[in-house]
């Protein structure tokens, strides 16, 4: 498979934006073309040649290695094809995504995914605030694809959320799922203050009970809910293990709201959670 | 041709075009999805008079299932599309919404879309839900037992309805027995379904009749009780005749139904089967043909 690799070769002096960087728009250019690509760095464009080794051949998927938090917007507007990234990256992941996939083995900043309308990412490490959410000035969040990451995450994940998935394997901060208007959103660790407050419809799945849910959430019961073997069954094909952690909502207790935002959102926390509060 | 010491007329059967869809209906225990499978796959024996013809195509493994319950997968065939939607709400509708735990689920991947959830979410009064995973969409519809989860969306291809053959037999006894063994070996078949009640029918008809607001009428020329009032197609050994129907979703499932079925059905020692025939009303009308001998060479 073909394969362009780009190692970082300096320490960025302010923002190294990566935005331009995709698959397809390096297709069909030589390595030569490669290097001469303009990027922001700071306050300057900057030849790509002076801050990357490049190797390997374009057409394919596209690696970077050795990023740092200075870079920022990697995947921005990706449609097609597969991005590699290894180390910390800058805010801004898969922001605007369409499609294709992108991959991190890091932690990520703040922002991954604002306004993300397909694709998937995965992130096998941490991420900051508002996975998920609006880029500014739009109403809504991420509009459709997936997001996956393996570690923690902080506040307002899947804030304004309108459509898609977010996978989340450890804790993650305050007010998950902020004013969701629909789209799921699973924590199997522990999710913070306030999840769902303001939601309109879509589902949080907490596999362990928050400390505190809003006020304005009421409980349901307790069910085997139908949907839950589908969304397990789907999860599974993106992230086997996290379709296998899913099961133990099986049986779930079922709260609906925010009952001051019409109710018609639910959070399911898995039975193997701690006692009811 | 002789099968076994069974004649194979010279004939072919004649079918038509029609639409089908495929929707795998699933509940907590086998026992209940045979309720909703039946109950949705009844009265609909021919498009002449239910609207659809549909039947259960087969059983379905928990692993074959969306939601990892145990299913059956049902195939519906109609003359229309707008007949497809109008019968696939209606018997949703009414017999696997209403079916304790059922799910309701399409079986293509693709072709023609046909509202399936899309529009029985309505039953749901405002506290339906929809979810979307990958490129499907399901509803949730909060029902008293908790939820009914339907796929919004069911998808229809072209296929092939009124695929049959005519076994000639003896006495009525010997022509059931015969039929009884063709059903078995052709419910083993993917892609077909014998609509009829155990998938025989005895009542096999003729296009039009005497009274014109009848569209079809009994099959005179193989009634032998008529043997000797009308130009009869029986000899005088042949004591009773049952038809087989097949709906298929293409011509050699249907070709493969028929020829196990035939061969099932002359099978043993004193079957008392004496002819295989097929019905059809001389090429004119329907364009798909299966020859007998050519099925069974």
């Amino acid at each position: 498979m073909k394969r362009l690799e780009l190692t970082l070769a300096v320490t960025p002096v302010g923002a190294l934006d990566l935005a331009s960087l995709a698959p397809d728009a390096l297709s069909g250019k030589s390595l030569d073309q490669v290097r001469r690509l303009r990027l922001r760095h700071g306050t300057r464009a900057q030849a790509l040649g002076d801050l990357f080794a490049v190797n390997g051949e374009t057409g394919g998927a596209l690696a970077l290695r050795g990023l740092t938090t200075s870079c920022h917007h990697l995947g921005r507007g990706l449609t097609a094809g597969l991005i590699e990234a290894s180390g910390s990256v800058g805010t801004g992941l898969g922001a605007d995504m369409r499609g294709g996939e992108l991959r991190v083995r890091g932690n990520v900043g703040d922002g991954v995914g604002l306004g993300m309308r397909g694709g998937l990412i995965r992130v096998q490490g941490n991420a900051g605030e508002r996975v998920g959410g609006a880029l500014p000035g739009a109403v809504h969040g991420m509009n459709d694809g997936t997001i996956v990451i393996t570690g923690t995450v902080g506040a307002r994940a899947g804030e304004r959320m309108r459509r898609g998935l977010i996978l989340i394997g450890g804790d993650c901060g305050p007010y998950l799922g902020d004013r969701l208007i629909a789209g799921t959103i699973a924590v199997f660790g522990q999710a913070g203050d306030q999840a769902g407050l303001g939601m309109r419809r879509g589902t949080l799945l907490l596999a362990t009970r928050p400390a505190r849910l809003p006020d304005t959430f009421n409980p349901c019961g307790r069910f085997a809910l139908g949907m839950v073997p589908l969304l397990a069954r789907h999860v599974a094909t993106i992230e086997r293990r996290f379709g296998r952690a899913l099961e133990r909502f099986a049986s779930a207790e079922r709260w609906c709201g925010d009952m001051a935002h019409g109710g018609t959102g639910e959070i399911l926390i898995a039975l193997a959670a701690e006692p009811a509060r | 041709m002789k099968i076994n010491g069974v004649s194979i007329d010279n004939t072919f059967a004649e079918a038509f075009p029609m639409k089908a869809t495929r929707l795998v209906i699933t509940a907590c225990n086998e026992t209940w999805v045979e309720h909703a499978a039946r109950a949705m796959t009844g009265f609909a024996t021919s498009v002449i008079a239910c609207g659809c013809e549909a039947g259960i195509e087969r059983r379905l493994k928990p692993a074959e299932t969306p939601d990892g319950r145990p299913g059956a997968a049902v195939l519906l065939f109609t003359m229309s599309t707008k007949e497809m939607a109008k019968q696939i709400q209606n018997r949703v509708g009414q017999c696997v919404l209403t079916s304790p735990t059922s799910a309701c689920f399409a079986g293509f991947d693709a072709g023609d879309p046909v509202p399936l959830g899309k529009n029985l979410r309505f039953f749901g009064d405002g506290f339906q839900l929809s979810k979307k995973l990958g490129k499907r969409r399901y509803w949730r519809v909060p029902v008293m037992d908790g939820e009914f989860v339907c796929e919004e969306m069911a998808y229809m291809i072209k296929a092939i309805g009124g695929g049959n053959f005519l076994v000639l037999a003896r006495d009525q006894a010997a022509a059931l027995a015969a039929c009884e063994r063709a059903i078995a070996a052709m419910q083993k078949v993917p892609g077909v379904i014998m609509p009829f009640p155990g998938g025989v029918v005895r009542s096999g008809s003729k296009v039009g009749s005497k009274y014109k607001a009848l569209p079809a009428s009994t099959n005179h020329l193989f009634c032998p009780t008529l043997r000797g009032a009308v130009a009869s197609e029986l000899s005088a050994d042949v004591g009773a005749v049952l038809e087989i129907v097949i709906d298929g979703l293409d011509t050699a499932s249907i070709d493969q139904a028929t020829r196990v079925g035939i061969q099932a059905a002359c099978r043993g020692r004193n079957h008392g089967v004496l002819r295989i025939s097929a019905g059809n009303y001389g090429g004119s009308l329907g364009p798909y043909h299966f020859k007998l001998r050519d099925i069974l060479r």
